[in-house]
């Protein structure tokens, strides 16, 4: 076991761009860390050069007290999952899980018991004579996640190890991944470009953007405490709604699509610096769950108009549009996600029992204490 | 279609309308297997015309007695057959053609191996390189070949002239001793097919993935490790391949050896196509030439069948 610090960590290609800028990130022992970010972050790139797979361009790398920049992959001490699992076509499964310890040139009978351990506890032990091709999507990462367990490496590192699943199976083996993670006890670095996956998995998650690490906190924490924009939308399904509004005089309340919203004391003891934005142009962050619906004259609120209503039997997604100006962040949503992409657009986790339809005005009222701002030029948090 | 449409307007039971389509589908079916037939009735015929009957014609002969300078008899008999028993530049000749495909094959599997590698490495003129594998196998063997006789001339060719120049022995006649010339002649069916070899081991390289490399890689294995158990028992069905071609092609080679020694110095060149060529076209022997001809092609069948058999698993073409 051991841990894991990148230290000013940049990858530079040949022809000069630069993929991974400047991160620093440490991985203690024992713990998920999720790297998640949109495709072309940087993650996998970052996660290749602590696998030894991708040169490191400018930083230090230790792997436990030793530096590693320099080290080959197979004298780093790391098991490696890959996204297409990269099984070997040739060997059957029990070849495949013991191929790291037959190269160790293990006594026989030892790679043998481990080997079948390694597949008791993934639930492989009936189809250890079985060729890859003969097993499915499912088994094959079992048997990736086997020959990354069996060698019992002091880091795991994992590249999107369950993206080629369909949608049940990878819920299924997200408790599985980690339930085996817990039980190894190793420094885990687990790619993924899926923010579900990293909240519901990551002791920590590093979100990456363009090649730079954004932000590294608890899932909680982060979806609480989003560094920026970015971080907020990308963090959080359905995605927050963003919206240009403006801060009253002394920043006491927010107008919002025309409508004064209150802001209590506790917000502006919470966010001091909000005080220096007031009278002026910010964004504001509202959760889907944090918008209810509200009386005809209830004040507080905003006047919408619903476009879609998708019932999921616990709760309502509404999908409507208020008159402000909405912001999305480039590469922060995936396209499937925005059903509409109209101004002022937004989502609404509403109850389940609540009458309303396609084409209503409705007015829905913001829980202000729980409000996310972010200055309107830079992106950027405020607190 | 007409059958559905007067059926449907009796009934609407399900029965009915499964029975409909179960007519319908066998009348396509039948119709499209008419349609195939016809399609590949010109390459069915072709084929009858140009492998077919020679062959059966060949076997036909090889049991007559059938020299052109002779009376034709069309009795059965297998004097062609006891004659080559008895004859011993048959024996040297097919014992020629064994060593020549077993060796030239080797040869040229082992360095279109390494050229392939070397290809498929990442360097600086890479596919210059690539393309520049393609010359000696786009040329003509039999100009291959007389290029070849040309360098190999005691006189005027160029390796006496490149051994002249370094100072060092270079009075070789390279064609006219026996040892020299067998060994002139593996030199050129290298030179000429490694080529071929390398491209099909390259396609072969490439569909190996590098994550696999990647994988094997991180499980510990070094360079060597990494060509025995992964790109040696990944390449096993393109190695069978290039095997099976390259064997039955040189189990039939002529045009090389036809250009460069004319199976000589004596008979130590002859190979059996050459030897059925002097006895069948040049001797008019239609006869004996039928005969060493389906020696030849029993051989090259067995040949394949054996390589099959020993080389070829079907989980590895996975």
């Amino acid at each position: 076991m051991a841990t894991i610090n990148l230290e000013n960590i940049k990858k530079i290609y040949p022809n000069g761009y630069e993929a991974v800028h400047d991160i620093s990130l440490s991985i203690a022992e024992g713990e998920f860390m999720v790297l998640v970010g949109p495709s072309g972050c940087g993650k996998t790139t970052l996660l290749r050069m602590v696998a030894g797979l991708e040169d490191i361009s400018h930083g230090s790398l230790k792997i436990g007290e030793k530096v590693v920049n320099e080290v080959s992959p197979k004298d780093r001490d790391i098991a490696m999952v890959f996204q297409n699992y990269a099984l070997y076509p040739h060997m059957t499964v029990a070849e495949n899980i013991g191929f790291a310890l037959k190269l160790k040139k293990l006594p026989k009978e030892e790679i043998g018991n481990k080997v079948r351990a390694a597949a008791e506890l993934l639930g492989l032990t009936e189809w250890l004579d079985r060729k890859p091709r003969e097993l499915s999507g499912g088994q094959r990462q079992r048997v990736a996640m086997g020959r990354a367990i069996v060698r019992e490496p002091s880091v795991l590192l994992m590249d999107e190890p369950l993206s080629n699943l369909d949608a049940k199976l990878r819920v299924k083996m997200r408790s599985e991944v980690l339930k085996i993670q817990r039980q190894l006890g190793v420094a885990t670095m687990y790619v993924t470009h899926d923010q579900t996956e990293a909240m519901t998995m990551g002791d920590r998650v590093a979100v990456l953007n363009s090649g730079n690490l954004l932000q590294c906190d608890t899932p909680q924490n982060l979806y609480d405490y989003p560094i920026d924009q970015f971080v907020a939308s990308f963090i959080g399904s359905p995605a927050i709604n963003l919206y240009q509004a403006e801060l009253t005089q002394g920043a006491k309340g927010l107008i919002l699509a025309g409508e004064l919203i209150d802001l209590p004391d506790s917000v502006l003891v919470s966010h001091p610096i909000l005080e220096s934005y007031a009278s002026k142009q910010i964004t504001v962050g509202i959760r889907p769950e944090d918008l209810s619906l509200a009386d005809e004259l209830e004040t507080n609120a905003v006047g919408a108009v619903v476009e879609i209503v998708e019932a999921l039997g616990s709760e309502l997604i509404v999908h409507f549009t208020i008159k402000a100006n909405s912001i999305t962040v480039e590469g922060a949503i995936e396209e499937a996600e925005t059903i509409m992409e109209s101004k002022g657009a937004g989502v609404a986790r509403i109850e389940p029992r609540a009458i309303v339809k396609a084409g209503d005005n409705v007015r829905l009222k913001p829980n202000s204490t729980a409000f996310h701002f972010f200055d309107s030029v830079t992106g950027i948090a405020i607190y | 279609m007409k059958e559905i449409t007067r059926s449907e307007p009796r009934t609407l039971s399900g029965s009915m309308v499964s029975s409909g389509k179960k007519k319908r589908g066998k009348s396509l079916g039948a119709r499209e297997r008419r349609f195939a037939f016809w399609l590949i009735l010109p390459t069915i015929l072709g084929l009858c015309a140009i492998l077919l009957y020679p062959s059966l014609q060949t076997i036909t002969w090889s049991f007559q007695h059938y020299i052109l300078t002779d009376p034709l008899q069309h009795n059965f008999t297998l004097s062609n057959y006891t004659q080559l028993i008895h004859d011993h530049v048959f024996w040297l000749a097919l014992k020629f053609t064994l060593f020549y495909a077993i060796l030239s094959v080797l040869g040229q599997t082992l360095v279109g191996l390494g050229v392939a590698l070397m290809a498929n490495r990442e360097f600086r003129g890479r596919g210059l390189f690539r393309a520049a594998l393609l010359f000696p196998w786009m040329m003509p063997t039999v100009i291959t070949a007389v290029v070849w006789r040309f360098m190999y001339d005691p006189n005027y060719g160029l390796f006496n002239g490149v051994l002249q120049r370094l100072g060092l022995p270079h009075s070789f006649v390279w064609l006219g001793s026996p040892t020299l010339a067998v060994i002139a002649l593996f030199l050129v069916a290298i030179w000429k097919v490694n080529s071929f070899a390398a491209l099909v081991f390259l396609a072969g390289l490439q569909s190996i993935p590098a994550s696999v490399y990647e994988a094997a890689d991180v499980d510990g294995a070094t360079a060597w490790q990494r060509f025995t158990r992964i790109t040696m028992p990944m390449l096993r069905p393109t190695i069978l391949v290039v095997l099976v071609l390259r064997t039955v092609e040189a189990l039939q080679a002529f045009d090389i050896i036809y250009g460069l020694t004319l199976g000589g110095p004596g008979y130590s060149t002859l190979n059996l196509p050459l030897y059925l060529y002097q006895q069948a076209i040049q001797g008019l022997n239609f006869g004996y030439g039928s005969a060493m001809g389906v020696i030849l092609a029993i051989m090259i069948s067995a040949f394949a069948f054996l390589y099959v058999k020993v080389l070829y698993r079907p989980e590895s073409l996975g």
